[in-house]
Formats: C-alpha cells, sequence, structure tokens
C-alpha cells in the first residue's frame, strides 16, 4: 500500500519539472522569431561562465602585459618623427637651421 | 646652446617611448605630439638641470608627466564636461589613426583613473621599475604598486565584458610569446 501513497507524490514532483521547465522556456523564446532559439539559449549558456569578472591569474597578467606592450611597441616602431629630431638637431647647435 | 653629443642623443633616443606614454595619456596623437614637442622645449631650457650618468629617460618622462598634469587640470578647469569630451577624443582617435587592432584595449584603458593609467603604462609598457615609476609620478613605491594592482584588475574586467571570447590565451597570445621567445 505504501507504493501506491508514494506514486502520486512522484508524479506531481514530474509533472511540476516538467511544468516548470515548460514555462521558462515558453517566457526565453516568447519574443524570439523561430529557428533562432535553440541557437539563443546555446550561445547563452556557453557565455555565461565567462563574463564572470577574472581574477589575476598569470594567463590575465600575461595577455596585458603583452596588450600593454603592443601599444607601446606599435608607437615606438615609428621612429623619432622629423619635427622632433629638427628640434632637438636645431637647439643642439649643430645645424644652421635658426640662422636660416 | 651648446649641448653635449652624448645628452642629444640620448634626448633623441628617449623620443619614441616618451611618445608611447603621451599617447596613452592622451588618447589622442596630435595632441600627443605637442605635449611631446613641448616637453622637449622645456627639458632642453634646462638641459643644464639633467644630471648626467642619471636616466635622461626619466627625466624626460617627470617633465612630461607634470606638464601633462597641469595642463590638464587647467583643461578641466576651462572646460565644463571636460571628462565627457576627453572620453570621447579617446573613442575616435585610434580608429582616425588606423589603430583598429587596439581600439578595444585602448578604450578600456581611457576608462581608468589617469593615476591608474600613467602608472600602469609606466611599469607594464614603458618598462620602468616600481622605484622608477614612483619618482616619474611623486608618490611612493607602494601607491604605485597599488595602483597597478587595480589597473590590471579593472582592465581584464573590462576586457572580459567587451571580449569575453578572445581573452585569455589563444592562438594569437601563443604567436606572441614564441615571437618573444626567440628573441
Amino acid at each position: 500500500m505504501s507504493r501506491v501513497s508514494d506514486a502520486p507524490e512522484t508524479g506531481a514532483q514530474s509533472r511540476g519539472e516538467t511544468h516548470g521547465a515548460g514555462r521558462d522556456r515558453t517566457m526565453n523564446e516568447r519574443n524570439k522569431p523561430p529557428g533562432q532559439q535553440q541557437m539563443d539559449s546555446a550561445a547563452t549558456r556557453s557565455k555565461r561562465p565567462t563574463t564572470k569578472p577574472p581574477k589575476l591569474t598569470r594567463e590575465v597578467l600575461t595577455r596585458l602585459g603583452q596588450q600593454l606592450r603592443a601599444m607601446h611597441d606599435d608607437v615606438v616602431n615609428q621612429g623619432v618623427p622629423d619635427r622632433f629630431a629638427d628640434l632637438v638637431n636645431r637647439i643642439d647647435g649643430n645645424g644652421s637651421k635658426d640662422k636660416q | 646652446m651648446a649641448m653635449d653629443e652624448s645628452v642629444r642623443k640620448a634626448v633623441l633616443a628617449a623620443v619614441p617611448s616618451l611618445r608611447a606614454f603621451a599617447i596613452s595619456l592622451c588618447g589622442n596623437v596630435d595632441r600627443a605630439d605637442d605635449l611631446v614637442q613641448e616637453t622637449l622645449l622645456r627639458a632642453l631650457a634646462n638641459i643644464n638641470s639633467f644630471q648626467p650618468g642619471t636616466n635622461m629617460s626619466a627625466w624626460l618622462f617627470t617633465i612630461l608627466r607634470n606638464h601633462f598634469r597641469s595642463e590638464y587640470r587647467k583643461r578641466r578647469r576651462e572646460v565644463e564636461d571636460s571628462e565627457g569630451r576627453y572620453a570621447e577624443t579617446l573613442k575616435t582617435q585610434p580608429e582616425q589613426h588606423g589603430q583598429i587592432e587596439f581600439r578595444e584595449f585602448r578604450e578600456a584603458l581611457a576608462q581608468l583613473p589617469s593615476d591608474q593609467r600613467e602608472a600602469l603604462v609606466l611599469v607594464g609598457a614603458s618598462g620602468f621599475s616600481y622605484e622608477e615609476a614612483a619618482n616619474i609620478c611623486g608618490c611612493a613605491v607602494g601607491t604605485i604598486k597599488s595602483r597597478v594592482n587595480r589597473a590590471r584588475t579593472r582592465l581584464a574586467e573590462l576586457l572580459a565584458i567587451n571580449s569575453a571570447d578572445e581573452f585569455g590565451p589563444d592562438e594569437q597570445t601563443r604567436a606572441v610569446l614564441a615571437g618573444g621567445e626567440r628573441s
């Protein structure tokens, strides 16, 4: 007889779960065109862990350092623009640009 | 005005990284070059106060940084909503100069408080020690360390939000690492 009393509870639980999941899906997909529904929820799931604020792991520090140096090197590789070379050389008194 | 050839060479040698620092501060190449020009004029006018044997680069960075600070403070008083305009300049500038690959990083950098940004750039890009950076900024070494740490944390957050998929070691990073090991 105990089986009989257990059965309705299990049934209610599983119905409740099904209903809940069904309701969530309906809410999420209500405003989306058909066909994008599955892709969108898959994308949301896969992005969820990476949107957390990252800790300063070795990888993060390495990446930041590379970006900083790459940005720096990009400018440094342009060398000394003529205007600054002229300026420093002129004041140095080597050239005769003052007098010209 | 006569200037020692070695001093002249040291000034010229410092110009490229001085420009890089100025661009990081201003977020605008034209304004940065004006800042470098003004810095060089000031430095050359006061070249006698440079102590031979000390770090020319650090000396020039200090002049540039102080000049930028005083000019920036002036501009803030003069221009209402200077923060907003400043941010706009930072946002539009890199694309104009075709540095699209650094656009996202520069935008994130531009969102940092200026004292954190300069500390991070001095240590992480210009290659100064914490002690040298502290001298340039006129503050304690511990202050620089804490600013650099806060800057890194904030940047990591900003970049993870803006480009979650790209952040972290990827193909490009490995290529850069491999390149770095070779040199």
